[in-house]
Order: C-alpha cells, then sequence, then structure tokens
C-alpha cells in the first residue's frame, strides 16, 4: 500500500508524519529476506512482500485476497493445527515444513506465524514469517550423509584391520587397492610396497604366470568361493619363504570396475598338526600291520602243529591197529578151536586176550576219534533214519553185559519217528552211555533208557541206580582222560575219553548233553537230537 | 578149487588170512607185494585178488590200475584191505575200482563172509 510521493508534501504534518512511518515499515518488510506474509484468520491473504514472491514465484496482485493454501502442498494437514494455535494467541517458532513454489517444486521452510492483535487485543489475522531453507537442508543432509559415510568408514577400517585373516583388494589389473594390517604382517611386507603392486608378487615364482590367467579366468566369472578347493595353496613371504594357505575370493563391483577381495589365511600351523598327524597314523599302520603279519605267521604255526598232531595220531593208530589185527585174527582161531580142541583154562585165557584186545582196538578208535574231532575233521553222515530200531540194536549188543552183573536193562523208548542224524555216531553214544550206566551200577541194578519228543529235537536219557556222580564233577565228566576218582572206589577203565568224544559227537548235530545225579542216588543222562523235519 | 591171491607184506598177517582162507577150502597164493603179485597174476588169474593198501613203496591204486589193464584180469574181484580208517577212504577205494574194501583190524567171520560172498557171485 504506498501513497504517491508527490501528494505526500501536501498534506498535514500529522498524516505527513504518519505515511512516513508507515513507508519506512514497508521498506523494512520488502528489505526482508525472509517471505513475510499476512493473512486474516480464514487465511485469506492481505499483504505479500517481495520475498514472498521470490520465494514462492507469485507477485504481490496474484496472491492478495488469494487464500494461503494455495501454497500448501496437497496433503498437509498440519496448517490447521497453526491456525488454531493464532487463533487462541499462541505464536509458532521456527516450523519447519513445506510449501509448494509456483512452478510446482518444493520448498523447504521454516515458519514463524505471530498472531495479528487489534486494539482491544483480539486476534484478527495471522503473520507469517517463511525462512527458505531449502539450500540449508540441502548442506544440511549432504554434512550429515559424509559424517555417516566418514563414520562406516572408521568402522570399515577397524573390521578389516581386526581381520585375523589378510584382506586384500585387487583391482582387474591385478593390483593391490586395499590390504589390512594382517595382510602386512603375514607376508612381511609395509603397506606402502604393498599398494598399487601386483598381486602376483605374493604368489611362489613358479606359481605366477598360472596364476595370472587364473585371475582373468576368474574376472570373467566371477563368484564368491574359496580357491583351488583342494589344491595344496602356497604364498611368498617378502623374505622368499613359501607358507601353505587358503584363500577365499568374493567380487565387489564398485563405481572403478570389478575388484576382487582375496581373504588368505596362513594355515602352516593347520598343516603342520595335519601331518604330525598322519605320520601318528602311518607309523600306527605300519605297526599293525606289523603286528597282523606276526599274528598271521605265529597262526599259520600254530595251524601247521595241529595239522602235524593230526595227522600224526592218525598215521599212530594206523600202526597201532595193524598188529591188532593178527592179534585179534589168530585169538579168534584159536577160539574157534580150527587147529585143535582147548580145554577150559585155555579157553577162558584166550578169552581174556580176546576181550582185552578188542578194548585196545576201541582205545585207539577213541583216540583216533578224539584226533579227528579236534581237527574238525570229523564229518557227520546225517540221514533220517528209525530211532527205535537203532536204539535196540545198541540195547541188544550190550544186554550181554549187563546180563553177566545181573542188572535189569530196560528200553523204555516210545518214538517211532525219525531222526536226521548220523546213525553209527548216534549208536556210539548210546552204546557209550548205556556201557558206563552198566559199568557204574552194581550187581542186581536197573539200567533203562526213555525219550520225549520236544519241538525239533528228540530228548533221549540213559538212566541207572549206580554210584551217581557228585554234584562238583558233573561239569568236568565230560571233559577228556577224566574218570570218575576216588568215590567210585577203583572202578577205572577206558582212557577217559568216551564222554569226552560223546558230547563232542552231540555237540556236533547241534544237540546238548547234561547230567543229573546224586552220590548214591544213580545218574540220569540226557542229551538231544535233531528231529527228521517231515 | 576156487584161488585167492593174497598180497600182503606181513608174514603174520599172510599167515592169518592163509588159515582163515584154506579152512574154508580156498586154495591160496601168497604175494609179498605189487611187483610179485603181478608176476603171479602173469601166471595165472585167481578168482578173487585180497590187496593190502598198506604195503610200504607200493601204490595198492597203481597194482589195481596194472591189473584192471590185462584184459584177462579185469573181471577179477579185487578186494582192498587197510587199517586206514579216515573217512572217504572206502569211496575213495571203490571209486577207484575196488570191488571191496576191508578195514583192518576185521574179525575173520567177517573175511570169511566177505570172501564167500564174493566168490558165490561167480
Amino acid at each position: 500500500m504506498t501513497q504517491n510521493i508527490d501528494d505526500l508534501a501536501a498534506r498535514p504534518p500529522a498524516e505527513r508524519e504518519l505515511a512516513e512511518a508507515r513507508r519506512i515499515l514497508a521498506c523494512i518488510v520488502e528489505s526482508s529476506d525472509d517471505a513475510i506474509i499476512s493473512t486474516t484468520l480464514d487465511g485469506v491473504i492481505t499483504s505479500w512482500n517481495r520475498s514472498a514472491g521470490r520465494i514462492f514465484g507469485y507477485a504481490a496482485e496474484e496472491m492478495i485476497g488469494r487464500p494461503v493454501s494455495l501454497l500448501y502442498l496437497p496433503d498437509h494437514r498440519s496448517e490447521i493445527e497453526i491456525l488454531e494455535r493464532i487463533r487462541r494467541g499462541e505464536r509458532v517458532d521456527h516450523y519447519e515444513t513445506v510449501r509448494r513454489h509456483k512452478n510446482g517444486q518444493v520448498v523447504f521452510v521454516s515458519l514463524t506465524v505471530s498472531p495479528i492483535l487489534d486494539e482491544a487485543g483480539q486476534v484478527i489475522g495471522s503473520s507469517k514469517i517463511a525462512r527458505d531453507i531449502t539450500e540449508t537442508k540441502r548442506l544440511r543432509e549432504q554434512e550429515q550423509l559424509a559424517q555417516a559415510e566418514s563414520r562406516a568408514e572408521r568402522r570399515f577400517r577397524k573390521l578389516l584391520e581386526a581381520a585375523p585373516d589378510a584382506i586384500l583388494e585387487v583391482d582387474a589389473d591385478g593390483r593391490i587397492v586395499l590390504l589390512n594390517e594382517q595382510a602386512e604382517k603375514m607376508f612381511g611386507y609395509s603397506r606402502e610396497e604393498l599398494l598399487g603392486f601386483n598381486v602376483e608378487m605374493l604368489v611362489p615364482a613358479a606359481m605366477r604366470s598360472g596364476h595370472a590367467s587364473h585371475r582373468a579366468a576368474y574376472t570373467s566369472d566371477p563368484q564368491t568361493r574359496p580357491m583351488g578347493t583342494g589344491l595344496e595353496l602356497k604364498a611368498q613371504r617378502k623374505d622368499r619363504t613359501l607358507f601353505p594357505v587358503e584363500i577365499s575370493l568374493s567380487p565387489n563391483r564398485t563405481e572403478d570396475g570389478l575388484r576382487v577381495i582375496a581373504l588368505v589365511r596362513d594355515i602352516s600351523e593347520r598343516k603342520q598338526s595335519e601331518n604330525r598327524l598322519l605320520a601318528v597314523r602311518e607309523l600306527f599302520t605300519a605297526e599293525l600291520a606289523a603286528k597282523n603279519e606276526q599274528l598271521e605267521s605265529r597262526n599259520r604255526e600254530v595251524e601247521k602243529a595241529n595239522r602235524l598232531k593230526s595227522e600224526f595220531l592218525a598215521s599212530m593208530s594206523h600202526e597201532l591197529r595193524t598188529p591188532l589185527h593178527t592179534i585179534l585174527g589168530f585169538s579168534e582161531l584159536l577160539t574157534e578151536e580150527v587147529e585143535g580142541p582147548l580145554n577150559p583154562k585155555q579157553k577162558r585165557f584166550l578169552g581174556h586176550i580176546l576181550q582185552d584186545s578188542r578194548h585196545l582196538l576201541d582205545l585207539i578208535n577213541e583216540v583216533l576219534d578224539l584226533s579227528k574231532i579236534e581237527s574238525g575233521r570229523l564229518e557227520l553222515q546225517l540221514e533220517p533214519f528209525d530211532f527205535a530200531s537203532c536204539i535196540e540194536e545198541v540195547v541188544s549188543a550190550i544186554r550181554q553185559q549187563s546180563e553177566t552183573k545181573s542188572i535189569r536193562l530196560e528200553n523204555r523208548n516210545t518214538f517211532r519217528g525219525l531222526l536226521n542224524a548220523d546213525r553209527l555216531r548216534v549208536k556210539e553214544v548210546l552204546y557209550n552211555l548205556l556201557s558206563n550206566a552198566i559199568k557204574f551200577t552194581p550187581e542186581e541194578g536197573h539200567v533203562w533208557v526213555e525219550s520225549l519228543a520236544q519241538n525239533d529235537f528228540l530228548q533221549v536219557a540213559v538212566c541207572d541206580t549206580g554210584i551217581g556222580i557228585p554234584p562238583e564233577e558233573h561239569e568236568a565228566v565230560f571233559e577228556k582222560f577224566y574218570q570218575v576218582g576216588d568215590t567210585t572206589r577203583g572202578v577205572r577203565e577206558g582212557t577217559g575219553l568216551g564222554l569226552s568224544i560223546t558230547k563232542s559227537l552231540i555237540e556236533l548235530h547241534g544237540g546238548t548233553i547234561w547230567l543229573e545225579s546224586q552220590p548214591a542216588q544213580g545218574s540220569r543222562f540226557s542229551f538231544t537230537l535233531p528231529l527228521a523235519k517231515p | 578149487m576156487k584161488r585167492i591171491l593174497i598180497v600182503e607184506d606181513k608174514a603174520t598177517s599172510r599167515e592169518l588170512l592163509r588159515t582163515v582162507l584154506e579152512k574154508q577150502g580156498y586154495g591160496v597164493l601168497e604175494a609179498h607185494d605189487g611187483k610179485e603179485a603181478l608176476r603171479i597174476l602173469r601166471e595165472g588169474v585167481p578168482d578173487l585178488v585180497l590187496l593190502d593198501l598198506q604195503i610200504p613203496l607200493h601204490n595198492g591204486y597203481e597194482v589195481l590200475r596194472e591189473i584192471r589193464r590185462d584184459d584177462r584180469l579185469a573181471a577179477v574181484p579185487v578186494v582192498a584191505l587197510t587199517a586206514s580208517a579216515m573217512q572217504g577212504d572206502r569211496e575213495k577205494a571203490l571209486a577207484a575200482g575196488f570191488t571191496g574194501y576191508i578195514a583192518k583190524p576185521v574179525a575173520m567171520a567177517h573175511i570169511r563172509d566177505e570172501v564167500n560172498r564174493l566168490l558165490a557171485a561167480k
């Protein structure tokens, strides 16, 4: 609101002072670098200074009488709150917000809004001073960014230097552009000796040419991966010594091109431990092999000794049987009185000779059997056969022995089925047990055999009313050369091999044999044999 | 009269066999080893041969082969006598072509029976 200056001279002095005061105020307002805008309580613009025009792009004529909301951004709500506070008579200081320039650009402003009061003190409008802080803001943000970057940089540096492994960054030409302290220590160079130099200086001389081509290959297809998996990688120190390393690579795409970050770990110690372990293991393996060799040769010796022993026994028994052949033969001939009659005494003497010769033959056969069993060469001729007839044969064969001692011999077997076993050996077992029973039962005693079929086995028992065997000897009776001793008052016969052979024969069939007995209460020898499968 | 050739190195054993066989009414020829046996066999064919396998330096199986090679002797029963009692010996002998197998020592009755049986079959 300006008046023509020429008119001023014509006015009365009081009016001239007022006009002058107004003009000064107007100059001050116009001189401000900040936008100064006044509005009504409803937000209609009542004054607009030159800086407002500069900052917001509108001329005074365009804005006076228009709503100040023209400057707002489409969804700005907080302005309403400011007006509310003004209405209440409050002031808003340095409120940072955004406005819109006439050309649509965003302007950042710092607002100071005060109420305009009339003489009565009522709020009749608002006065806004807006400082354009766009530039300031931008600078401030830049500075913050720079600070953050520099902080990040410092942290990165710290991490880099704190890493226990050497970290190197290499550019596309193979020059080292970044390294950490560990790299200096590991390779023995100072930073200056490494930065800008080709990374191949750290590769053992012999591998250098290969390395360069590997680098090229990597650059063409860079992936995060360990280098040369499974290869024995080596690096070279400043003093030309080599040391084993593990290296992993990562590509790093920067504005300056493709960089490769290499993590290098010195595995000298680990290699040493590995080598020590390997050495120990080899030593151990060698010792083990030597021990095994020893064991095997000893085994062979033992086997050889066993074999020789068995062969010896076998040939000895043949040798022993041969003379018996003639002893028995001639004795039998004599007994048959082929060359003339014999008197009773002669017959009896011959009887003794025959009996003991047969006995001798039995013993030799037992020894032979034993040697066969021991050397594992006893083969069973398994076949299904009728058990009842087998047992009947044995009982008949042994009946004479029982009759000599007036012992009642009974066959209580009721099993009519088939066994799957070596018939000859089963007869041997029965014969052995029955003759033992008769041997160890006093005159007028009782010996019987009975059986019971159970699942897949036939359980057979040979029982007697004889002298019995004390419990502490029940296991020992089945051992080789064991003879029921002093308790039997000198009833010693045989080699003591019979029961041991019997046990072996039963067990070869997959059966078991055991004894129940008490002194003076008789004995019960039980064994099992497999039934023939139907 | 049927004739039996005994091939046995021990004199006592020969005497034993001879006594038993002569009592049975057989004629007995004696040889103390394979060589003598073959000599006797060249001079005449017996009705039965009892061949001891345990004569030293004498392989009973070879003697048997020699005997079988001779056409005249191919049908003569040859019984192996042995004190060996190893498993499989019997089968081995029979497989080699022996007509019978007797393990020593043997009851005279058994020899008698076996010889009678083999000669009766002829």
